[in-house]
């Protein structure tokens, strides 16, 4: 159990009956859920966690195979459920992790009470009528841009990871050591989460699940959102007042509001 | 207009402060004569996003803004701005979040430098950086086809690379980044000679080979010949080891039979040449024995037989015949004491 804590970085806030388990999306960790968890760790029990190859997970437990699809994301999420022997508990997760959690919800149902999309999409490659917002070649641009800011990116984020960003110089060995490693998982990661295709398992979802969307958000497009809404049985959608793919960021208010209402009903 | 605001509009660099959730509301010329748009096509029409290629925008939905959010800044991020014709502006992007007095939303404050140039010598260096990836990528699929364990080295001796056969024939677990010892796999018994060979090998910068017992299996050694060229650079200095590990236990085995049987068969041999020999004595010994008797006989009938009656010519052959047979005598003593 302590493994697997630890692999996957697993912080526990607040207390309360109800267990809500938080799950990042990809190019973020579980800092990602700051406003929300203080929010609402007043009322609830927070599980916060890292997927392995992200934040301060263990980075030796990765395997490039294992983490090649989302199988391998949900299969943390449901160890971590295990280890910390959760029942009907809330699963949110943003962007590519609501899919994750939901592959967690259709395998062991009994550990989620309810899920909570953000900025969900079951495909995120346009495919004939369905529009998942994204060409083949709009994906390789990413990729490019990726590749071509690797190097900044993990230089801002290594000292906020290490939490020491008054002292950035403990963040830059790190960033160094990071450089040299983590470019092949953030493609993989983002690999698993672009040309994954969860269409087929919508109807698969016993647990009810509500999704929160934004306008403009190009990640999460309308005709993702609304076929989701189509075909998963048990889901509702509300649109927020906010734009933008991360509303938990950008509008944490609207987020935390819609979640607390939902958990009411 | 003040002489700072004409500045600002023509600084050599595009300059943008956006609401955090896109909404731009100032841009200055320089930005705006790269994307040929006038101010009122972009205050408050147009989001930060809008201005960039697609993966640009995928990559700060993703990315970039959440991590504005958490650090207040970010630097040297490659955009690249969309202008008319389809085609980019590669730009690099520094931004910070400030709150503006009066204001309690948060805006970005960005600028844009246009690296169109450096961009096309980092393109050249990315596609350097690829295909050396992609070469040490052949490298490794085909050293891991080769029946054979292939390894290289730093050239101090730290092993930097091994095949997958090396994990499967030494039953040694594949810890990504982790340091691989080959000499503490050797036999204890085989470590100090093979480290001796090894140091002069690394010193002289000469091929390096040895035949060492490793431990393939719990208490399992294998013979293994053990080889290593060193790669030079232009300076002579040894750039890299290449190495390999031959089981030659099989052989090994085999050679060491032949000896074994060899040393049999000479065995054998030296047994018959002894029995022979024993033979031999058994037999000169009892033959001896045998003629000695007769002698003996002779000897004790001639002392009978010595009288001084004899004839002057009796006595002289008589003296011969006891001559000769004393003479025999010796001869036949000497080969039983010889025996």
């Amino acid at each position: 159990m302590t493994d697997i804590l630890l692999r996957n970085n697993v912080n526990i806030v607040g207390n309360g009956p109800q267990t809500i388990l938080f799950a990042h999306g990809f190019g973020g960790d579980q800092n990602a859920w700051r406003h929300l968890s203080n929010a609402l760790s007043e009322q609830y029990r927070v599980v916060l966690f890292d997927f392995v190859g992200c934040g301060n997970s263990d980075f030796s437990a990765y395997s490039a195979t294992k983490y090649k699809t989302l199988r391998g994301y949900a299969e943390d999420v449901l160890d971590i459920c295990q280890a910390l022997q959760l029942k009907d508990a809330i699963f949110v997760g943003h962007s590519v992790a609501c899919m994750v959690g939901m592959l967690a919800a259709i395998e062991s149902p009994a550990y989620f009470k309810r899920l909570i999309f953000l900025g969900p999409s079951a495909c995120y490659l346009n495919d004939g009528n369905y529009a998942g917002g994204i060409n083949p070649s709009e994906l390789d641009a990413l990729f490019e841009v990726m590749d071509n800011n690797y190097q900044g990116w993990a230089r801002a984020m290594a000292p906020a990871i290490m939490g020491n960003a008054d002292r950035p110089e403990l963040g830059e060995g790190f960033a160094n050591d990071w450089i040299e490693y983590d470019p092949a998982i953030a493609a993989n990661f983002a690999r698993a989460t672009f040309l994954s295709d969860n269409r087929p398992y919508l109807s698969m979802l016993q647990v009810p699940s509500l999704s929160i969307i934004c306008e403009e958000d190009i990640l999460a497009t309308a005709s993702a959102t609304q076929y989701i809404a189509d075909h998963t049985p048990g889901n509702t959608m509300v649109k927020l007042n906010a734009n933008g793919h991360c509303p938990h960021l950008s509008a944490p208010q609207e987020v935390i509001k819609t979640i607390k209402n939902y958990l009411l009903n | 207009m003040p002489l700072t605001d004409f500045m600002f509009e023509n600084i050599p660099c595009g300059c943008l402060t956006y609401y955090t959730d896109g909404t731009i509301i100032s841009i200055n010329k320089t930005l705006l004569n790269w994307m040929e748009l006038g101010k009122e096509d972009v205050i408050g029409k147009k989001r930060f996003s809008d201005l960039l290629s697609v993966g640009g925008k995928l990559y700060y939905q993703m990315i970039i803004m959440p991590l504005l959010a958490r650090q207040g800044s970010v630097n040297e991020i490659n955009f690249d701005i969309a202008v008319p014709g389809g085609t980019y502006v590669p730009s690099l992007y520094n931004a910070v979040v400030l709150k503006a007095p009066g204001d309690e939303r948060e805006v970005v404050n960005a600028v844009f430098v246009k690296i169109t140039d450096r961009k096309k010598h980092e393109a050249d260096l990315l596609r350097g950086k690829r295909m050396a990836e992609e070469e040490r990528k052949r490298f490794e699929t085909l050293c891991n086809v080769i029946p054979n364990i292939i390894w290289t080295a730093q050239p101090g001796g730290d092993i930097s690379f091994v095949n997958s056969r090396f994990y499967e024939e030494f039953h040694v677990s594949k810890i990504s980044n982790q340091q691989v010892d080959l000499f503490a796999l050797f036999h204890p018994g085989d470590q100090p000679r093979m480290r001796k060979r090894w140091e002069r090998a690394v010193l002289k910068a000469i091929p390096f080979d040895g035949e060492v017992r490793i431990c393939c299996g719990e208490n399992r050694y294998d013979w293994y010949l053990l080889r290593a060229t060193p790669y030079m650079d232009e300076g002579g200095n040894i750039s890299q080891w290449f190495g390999s590990c031959t089981n030659i236990h099989e052989r090994r085995l085999r050679q060491q039979k032949r000896v074994e049987s060899l040393n049999a068969s000479l065995n054998e041999a030296s047994q018959m040449i002894d029995e022979r020999d024993r033979t031999l004595q058994e037999i000169s010994y009892s033959q001896s024995h045998v003629v000695r008797k007769p002698l003996a006989n002779i000897l004790g009938l001639m002392q009978v037989i010595d009288t001084d009656d004899m004839t002057e010519p009796q006595q002289a052959m008589f003296d011969m015949i006891k001559q000769s047979a004393e003479e025999l005598d010796t001869v036949i003593k000497s080969m039983i004491i010889r025996v």
